[in-house]
């Protein structure tokens, strides 16, 4: 007996042991996602969504609201309950949130992965034709992805006793006002406006108590920060962050009949649109995404980065030819005629005086972008490929041209005016790219051309695959794939601190800052340096000429020497916009390796500083997480920078003000060892090295200057005399690798 | 009523024969193929005309016009005028004349054969020649090319009009948007109020306008020619434009200054 107990005992513990087995591998059939309707399916007047983050309670009690948005890990709630957030806005004679929508049906769809609800909300009231379909899905992440379009369903001989079939009415997004952990505390709005995104702070309770700061007022404090990306789509989601609680929430737009460019942030904040609605349309009112993240709005943006890149084919930038180019900086764009570049009384090219002359105005550049046709065609039925067998020396004179500039270091663009068809061409791809390939050049000059055509892509990689295009403007996301460069007119980068996200988003695509007319040009060049994109310059605009000034040159030549010193990090994979620091005047954008961190600084309102206030870049300035052995040195201002602890805290300190607004630290393991003895210093890298050792003086114009010197094995020993001092008494010794890389800066005062 | 108008008639031809018989200018003295254009001061008005922004239309009134005007008073002394553009004839007159070869031959007299002019082209206007080209021309006939006043003034007479006819544009008046030049002279409807013809279309006129900035060379070019470009906003416009119109025009190199559609004519001093 006892042992049928037994047997039943065991066989009972099986079955137990089974269907517990069977229940968890079962488990994941079930969501991770609750989706509950209560009191039923049938007749729903609340829906819970829960899945590990969020709790998301939607009201369909004669009114569409969210009541309910909790972010579970931290326990927060987002929506006050005296603010119900509406699911959508239709501003129209009867509003979602009232009786006007009273009829909801509810579908509700699980899945292994997801729950989704779908609400198809109308009326029977005659006047009313709408009907409006919310759905809301919820998979594991803090994110509710949302779709919501609406139906004019007008029947004739039913609704035209009150209203036409054609109706104005408002859709809108009323979503970000609502959401709000911490009411009344200062948050920060990213937000896309028509020509970029501002980033800005704002104070106040929820929605009509938003007031902007206008921090500029101030001189200490900034104001909105510009930052931009590409014209059109895709565009970064509108962030609302929290920085007391270090959370935010945001908002990203696939797709909307709603423009998503505002000119303030009550718009950007509850986008709408009045539309007309003619019987039997639909208007997309919003497909994207709501998010929840801990972190600052830089959690949105990398969300966005992550999610465009994921699509992005990347095939043209990991093309071997193209890794020659990345590394190029500074280019010339230039009408071939002035007397710079073609010697009238000889009739021939001059490509090496310019270029040598280039070297000791600019220290050179990478590359030459060659104009020779607009404004000339149009003049004759000669067209822009015509041109090219009268230059001077014909197509062999362009060729040589090309051939010097190569030996010289310098790429070769030609221009290729998509707009010119006075010839009415068939084949002005082939054509352009056989000139192309037939002269050897390096890449195409896309002048107008925003938007380039895959199909002259094809054509040049015929003749010469490796050849780079560089594009007016900014690419469309598409043009972008095959368009691995591209000069952006000042519209939207001239304002420092502007932030060129392009840049940072697709740190492979090369961007060159140009300006046409402006005849200061400084902040220009600040702005390349701060982003570290390229700079283009343009003196020779077509014929008439607008010359970088003697500082400038000084400027763009000191930019054009760093840039290339640290090209290897610079265009790293790993670039930050704006990373966070302690003070509200500064601005620094991060470039990171393994073994090097670059941070380029801009401080705002360097002129206003004043000392009433109190406000001298001094100090500490941002957190920076070194490993023991690094050290920090300014190479733009040729300054130190100190490395301090503060509660545990590795720290950027600034001993001593910054000349200039704008300063490049660059913080790398401290490889080269210097002593000095009786007025005499001696530089080695313990060990010894592979590389080159050398010296590099300081004029007083800031430029570098090449001093002596040695393989790493050896010591570099030099004296106050050797090469020249900075201002401030310091000379550089950097110590190089085989690829020509920078892989040290010692700064040594040997004045004074 | 006849009576009369034939009173009028034969008192204004006596008026003239008069006039003729006092002015010190008398029209046995004007050279051959040219006009006298009578001294005056007159309200010049220059529109800059070089490419971008501009609409294709002939002329634009506005804010945006007018940031591409100037206007002042010039005072000019009497002078003579080609009637017409110098021909090939007129050019292989010079050529054979001098022995004229440009240091850089590119494009050169590029529609000629061997030297010589296409059979049935000698009145069509010379084309194919630059700006020192035409000035060697213009040294050997004793002229000189005219400046942009001497040039608009020819055109547009005392009342400023847009083309040399009248205000408005009419195509059967000038060579312009066709396939190519036509003999001189062939719309003497377009004639200005002096008498010049084809001011306005067949080969755009270079000027005595030559400057260097520093770093390149140009002069500006008037009166557009028989090519009509289309399609772009972008094209430097060398086809319909008015008597007050410029366009700026870079001495670039000997292949590119050469141009089937533009010539020249030449005034001369009155002594």
């Amino acid at each position: 007996m006892g042992s049928d107990r037994e047997v039943v005992f065991k066989i009972c513990c099986f079955w137990r042991i089974l269907s517990l087995v069977a229940l968890l591998m079962s488990w994941p059939c079930f969501s991770a996602v609750k989706v509950q309707a209560l009191p039923n399916e049938t007749t729903p007047r609340e829906i819970i969504i829960e899945n590990d983050s969020l709790l998301v309670t939607i009201s369909l009690d004669w009114k569409l609201t969210v009541n309910s948005l909790k972010y579970k890990p931290r326990d927060l709630e987002f929506i006050q309950p005296e603010y119900p957030m509406p699911l959508v806005g239709i501003e129209n004679r009867w509003s979602l949130f009232n009786v006007g929508f009273g009829i909801l049906n509810v579908t509700i769809k699980r899945t292994s992965e997801s729950s989704t609800v779908l609400i198809h909300a109308y009326s029977n009231y005659l006047e009313n034709p709408f009907h409006i379909f919310v759905q809301l899905c919820v998979r594991e992440s803090p994110e509710i992805e949302a779709k919501i379009w609406l139906e004019n369903r007008y029947k004739r001989g039913f609704h035209d006793i009150y209203r036409a079939g054609k109706t104005t009415v408002v859709p809108g997004i009323p979503w970000l006002p609502f959401l709000s952990p911490n009411p009344g505390g200062v948050r920060k709005v990213l937000y896309p406006t028509k020509d970029g995104y501002l980033l800005t702070s704002v104070t106040g309770k929820l929605m009509k108590d938003y007031h902007p700061i206008h921090e500029w007022e101030q001189p200490p404090k900034p104001g909105p920060v510009k930052l931009y990306f590409l014209w059109g789509n895709p565009i970064l989601p509108t962030t609302v962050e929290f920085p007391k609680l270090n959370m935010g929430v945001f908002l990203y737009r696939e797709k909307s009949d709603i423009p998503w460019h505002f000119d303030s942030i009550e718009k950007a904040l509850w986008p709408s649109q009045t539309t007309e609605v003619a019987e039997g349309d639909t208007i997309h009112i919003f497909k994207g995404v709501l998010r929840i993240c801990e972190g600052d709005w830089h959690q949105s943006y990398n969300w966005f980065r992550n999610r465009i890149r994921k699509s992005f084919d990347f095939t043209y930038y990991e093309r071997p030819g193209y890794e020659k180019y990345r590394k190029d900086f500074l280019a010339y764009f230039s009408f071939v005629y002035n007397h710079i570049i073609y010697d009238p009384y000889k009739n021939r090219f001059m490509p090496r005086r310019f270029l040598e002359e280039a070297k000791r105005e600019f220290d050179g550049f990478d590359q030459f972008w060659f104009w020779h046709s607009y404004p000339r065609v149009g003049v004759d039925p000669r067209d822009q490929f015509d041109l090219y067998k009268d230059l001077p020396g014909g197509i062999e004179g362009l060729k040589n041209f090309i051939k010097v500039a190569h030996a010289m270091g310098t790429k070769v663009y030609l221009a290729y005016n998509p707009w010119d068809r006075i010839r009415n061409r068939k084949d002005m791809y082939k054509k352009q790219a056989q000139i192309l390939g037939i002269v050897g050049a390096d890449g195409l000059h896309l002048d107008t051309m925003d938007k380039s055509d895959l199909s002259l892509r094809t054509e040049v990689d015929k003749y010469n695959p490796e050849a780079q295009f560089v594009t007016e403007g900014r690419p469309s996301i598409e043009g972008l794939q095959f368009t691995t460069e591209s000069f952006d007119h000042p519209i939207h980068s001239y304002p420092m601190p502007a932030v060129d996200l392009l840049r940072f988003v697709f740190p492979e695509h090369k961007v060159f800052k140009i300006v046409r007319w402006d005849r200061n040009r400084r902040l220009l060049i600040y702005n390349a340096l701060f982003n570290a994109t390229g700079y283009a310059v343009w003196e020779d605009i077509f014929g008439e000429i607008n010359l970088q000034s003697w500082d400038e040159k000084i400027l763009i030549s000191r930019y054009n020497r760093i840039m290339h010193d640290f090209a290897h990090i610079v265009t790293s994979a790993r670039a930050v916009p704006l990373i966070p620091d302690l003070r509200k005047d500064l601005f620094v954008n991060g470039f990171f390796t393994d073994e090097m961190y670059l941070y380029m600084l801009y401080q705002a309102k360097h002129d206003s500083v004043s000392h009433f206030l109190d406000n001298r870049l001094i100090g500490s300035l941002f957190y920076v997480d070194l490993p023991d052995g690094w050290h920090m040195v300014d190479v733009w201002n040729k300054r130190p920078v100190e490395i301090r602890k503060i509660r545990g805290k590795k720290i950027a300190f600034l001993p001593q003000e910054m000349p200039e607004e704008v300063g490049c630290f660059v913080a790398m393991p401290e490889r080269i060892q210097i002593s000095e003895r009786d007025g005499k210093w001696t530089a080695q890298i313990p060990g010894g090295a592979s590389g080159t050792l050398e010296l590099v003086g300081i004029d007083i114009t800031m430029r570098n200057q090449k001093g002596p010197e040695v393989d790493g094995n050896d010591t570099l020993n030099f004296n106050r005399s050797t090469v020249e001092q900075s201002p401030d008494g310091y000379v550089l010794v950097q110590y190089r690798n085989k690829k020509e890389e920078v892989q040290d800066v010692a700064l040594v005062k040997v004045g004074y | 009523m006849l009576r009369w108008s034939k009173w009028v008639i034969k008192s204004h031809i006596l008026v003239g024969i008069l006039l003729l018989y006092i002015h010190p200018l008398k029209s046995q003295g004007i050279p051959k193929g040219m006009v006298l254009i009578p001294g005056a001061k007159f309200h010049y008005i220059q529109i800059n005309r070089w490419r971008e922004g501009l609409e294709i239309k002939p002329y634009k009134e506005g804010p945006i016009g007018d940031a591409y005007k100037e206007e002042y008073w010039v005072k000019l002394d009497s002078f003579y005028i080609d009637i017409h553009e110098v021909t090939n004839q007129q050019y292989k007159e010079f050529l054979d004349a001098t022995g004229y070869k440009p240091k850089w031959p590119r494009n050169f007299l590029k529609h000629w054969q061997n030297g010589k002019y296409p059979r049935g082209k000698a009145k069509y206007p010379v084309v194919h020649v630059d700006y020192w080209d035409a000035k060697a021309y213009a040294e050997w006939a004793g002229k000189e090319l005219p400046t942009e006043a001497q040039w608009q003034y020819a055109a547009q007479g005392r009342d400023g009009r847009l083309f040399p006819w009248g205000n408005e544009w009419d195509p059967k008046k000038a060579n312009v948007g066709s396939k190519g030049t036509c003999p001189v002279g062939s719309y003497l409807k377009g004639a200005s109020p002096f008498g010049v013809v084809d001011m306005v279309g067949n080969v755009a006129e270079m000027t005595d306008s030559f400057q260097d900035d520093g770093w390149h060379w140009f002069s500006y070019i008037r009166g557009g020619s028989w090519f009509q470009s289309f399609g772009s906003l972008w094209y430097m416009e060398n086809g319909l434009v008015t008597n007050q119109q410029r366009l700026k025009f870079w001495w670039l190199n000997p292949g590119f200054n050469r141009s089937p559609a533009i010539g020249f004519r030449c005034v001369k001093e009155v002594e």
